[in-house]
């Protein structure tokens, strides 16, 4: 069995001669290529006729392309470039198929290709950072994150849970924002990250606790005389 | 701890809105990539992109990693060589806990409480709750802001250094160069208060309504171009010793137009159920509007709305007041006036006795405001900030419309210690004169009104 780069992990595979196979005796219509199921498509677009392969691409691409943006979005905190990682992750989903051990999976795989790119490029730019080359990294674009029909509080918090996902580890940022701001579950999380259910529980527990201590939220049930006698001395104060 | 313990914990409101997150898949982008991505599988033949992914290829071969491993180990030791020779351990490498790097973040934003951010360049800025901020541009140039929402306080003064900050609301632009300031988005206005230095405002009406503010000078300047209404003075200027706008207010009566103000968009005279509404007197507000034809119709501003509401709420007009508040809820404001609106028309038809309008208008209230209350929270503020500068007659002002308006708002109890900390501190003052006056020696001074509430990370002064 050929190996597989990390990223392209599958945690569980199936082997193919459970897959119900399509229908490649004959030609396959739009219509029926598009009520195939993933491995369906997968098994299409490496076996079928160059135009079957095609459209077989373009149905997974439909299927799973706005996963993949939103994915991708999300973690950076913005939609700048999200465009190209979502281009080269479909291309190179494409171009490994044959290595996807289980087809039904090819969701996961796609979003751990996205979650791979993503982490690559904020490694990236904290380097470039740390180092000082001029890179500032992707600005969280909250205008861009967030929907016309979110409330203003909504608004506030995501933009300062950005502001400080920042500041953390590629990988905890990562593991957090998909647990957290995409829903993933914890095993569906440890797959995208490609990683194990404790690596990913750990990293979520210190992003979590990093955001505990520096958001800002005494909830609704603060103790009101504390904030007034903040905001009164320092209004006197600066009277 | 379990993770969604955590989560809990930190009362996220956004992870309950389903809709809060944008759907970045638009059909437009998808098919920009989907264009993209068929040129390149036709020319998958003739184009390996990525080679090293390709079909058929195999992952590097043998002396592959021990290769890569040896050059990342020699380009680390190149770079560990090139630090140390830079300047080593004297110009270290420093990583900020803070949210605020070097660089920083784009967006700086407060929760529910304040919070406050160092800025590039020198000084700090407050964000009071729910408040965002933009940086546009770095240091260089200077500073360059953007109040999104909310209301912010910056300060440029550092360690004697000075730095130019420039704060964009909506098309308006504040810069100050030396001091601290005040401002608050209003929607179409925006509130400023310049504390300390001086502060530049150019509006976008252009030069000739640009202020120059000196300390304690406050003004509501345009940030937008819009058409003039007979209900929405624009651009005062004032000393902080008088009553200060509110954010729901939408000027008074010396909210005279600055000199060379475009008569299109500056209005000639203020009716006076305006004036009255910017004094809180809402009864006299009422009375006067009709006076002065009554239609509500040609009221637009939501401020106005709920001001002619609470007046009709103070004559006991049930049906008029709800009829008001009714176009606040259906009209172009924001959130947080049509939650308030919302609350008061619940009150309304409880009183009124009409059980589907208020299962509505509670359920209304409940979706805009996401279970806080917003206005008493924000009058509540307000309420502390005029107590903090003094100003005990709006005090009681406000104080006696967050009664009216909340009559078991969370605030309640604070209020009452104001008003009592601050008839003491009259008393005092009074009694010091009185003893002045006699020659007798004036004593210890009067005792500071916030002491009871005094908070004990902020030693008092």
């Amino acid at each position: 069995m050929p190996k597989t780069t990390p990223n392209l992990r599958l945690v569980k595979s199936a082997p193919k001669d459970e897959l119900e196979a399509p229908p490649s005796s004959r030609r396959s219509s739009r219509g029926e290529i598009l009520e195939m199921g993933d491995d369906q498509l997968v098994v299409l677009a490496l076996e079928g006729s160059s135009d079957e392969q095609l459209r077989a691409h373009e149905a997974l691409y439909r299927r799973h392309a706005a996963f993949a943006f939103n994915l991708a979005a999300r973690i950076a905190g913005s939609t700048n470039d999200v465009e190209d990682v979502v281009h080269d992750a479909f291309l190179r989903a494409f171009d490994n198929l044959d290595n996807l051990r289980n087809p039904k999976a090819f969701k996961s795989w796609l979003g751990s290709i996205v979650v791979h790119a993503m982490r690559s490029r904020l490694r990236r730019s904290r380097w470039m950072r740390l180092f000082g080359l001029g890179h500032p990294g992707d600005p969280v674009d909250i205008d861009a994150l967030t929907s016309e029909q979110a409330s203003p509080g909504a608004r506030a918090e995501l933009a300062q849970v950005y502001a400080l996902l920042q500041t953390l580890p590629a990988d905890d940022r990562i593991a957090w924002t998909l647990r957290n701001v995409e829903g993933h579950d914890l095993k569906g999380t440890a797959d995208l990250c490609d990683c194990s259910l404790a690596t990913v529980k750990r990293r979520i527990r210190r992003a979590q606790r990093y955001i505990e201590t520096h958001f800002v939220d005494h909830g609704d049930d603060a103790e009101p005389t504390r904030l007034v006698a903040k905001r009164s001395k320092r209004s006197g104060g600066a009277k | 701890m379990s993770d969604e313990r955590r989560s809990r914990e930190l009362k996220l409101s956004w992870q309950d809105e389903p809709t809060a997150l944008r759907d970045h898949a638009t059909p437009e982008r998808l098919d920009r990539v989907w264009s993209r991505l068929e040129r390149d599988i036709a020319r998958e033949d003739d184009v390996h992109v990525p080679t090293t992914l390709r079909k058929g290829a195999r992952p590097r071969g043998r002396w592959g990693r021990p290769s890569l491993a040896l050059a990342a180990g020699f380009a680390l030791g190149v770079g560990v060589a090139g630090w140390l020779w830079r300047g080593g351990p004297e110009r270290p490498l420093v990583m900020q806990p803070a949210p605020v790097q070097n660089d920083g973040p784009r967006v700086l934003a407060a929760g529910t409480a304040p919070q406050t951010y160092p800025l590039p360049g020198g000084g700090v800025i407050t964000l009071e709750p729910g408040s965002i901020v933009d940086r546009i541009e770095g240091p260089g140039q200077g500073l360059q802001l953007r109040l999104v929402r909310g209301e912010a306080t910056v300060s440029t003064r550092r360690d004697g250094r000075h730095e130019r900050v420039s704060l964009m609301v909506g098309q308006a632009q504040v810069v100050t160069a030396a001091g601290s300031m005040r401002i608050r988005h209003d929607g179409d206005t925006a509130f400023l208060q310049v504390i300390d230095g001086s502060a530049e405002v150019k509006t976008p009406h252009g030069d000739q309504k640009d202020l120059l503010l000196g300390p304690d000078d406050e003004a509501r300047v345009p940030v937008r171009v819009i058409t003039a209404q007979a209900d929405q003075p624009l651009t005062p200027q004032r000393k902080s010793g008088e009553p200060a706008p509110t954010s729901d207010d939408g000027g008074s009566e010396d909210d005279a137009p600055a000199e060379g103000d475009e008569p299109s968009t500056a209005p000639a005279v203020v009716p006076a159920w305006v004036t009255a509404c910017n004094e809180y007197d809402y009864a006299a507000a009422v009375k006067l509007f009709a006076e002065d034809g009554g239609d509500l119709a040609t009221v637009s501003d939501p401020v106005h709305l709920m001001c002619l509401g609470d007046g009709h709420m103070a004559r006991k007009d049930g049906q008029q007041a709800a009829a008001t508040y009714e176009r606040v809820v259906n009209g172009t404001g924001n959130d947080t006036q049509k939650a308030l609106a919302a609350l008061e028309l619940v009150r309304i038809y409880q009183g009124l006795g009409e059980p589907n309008k208020v299962a509505h208008y509670r359920e209304l209230h409940r979706k805009l405001s996401k279970g806080r209350v917003f206005s008493a929270e924000a009058l509540c503020q307000k309420i502390e900030s005029e107590a903090a500068a003094g100003h005990a007659e709006t005090v009681r002002q406000l104080a006696e419309r967050y009664r009216n308006q909340f009559p078991n708002g969370a605030c309640t109890q604070t209020i009452r210690q104001l008003l009592e900390q601050l008839a003491a501190a009259e008393k005092a003052a009074a009694a010091k004169d009185g003893a002045d006056e006699q020659g007798a020696d004036a004593g210890d001074p009067p005792a500071d009104p916030y002491d009871e509430i005094g908070d004990d990370e902020t030693p008092p002064e």
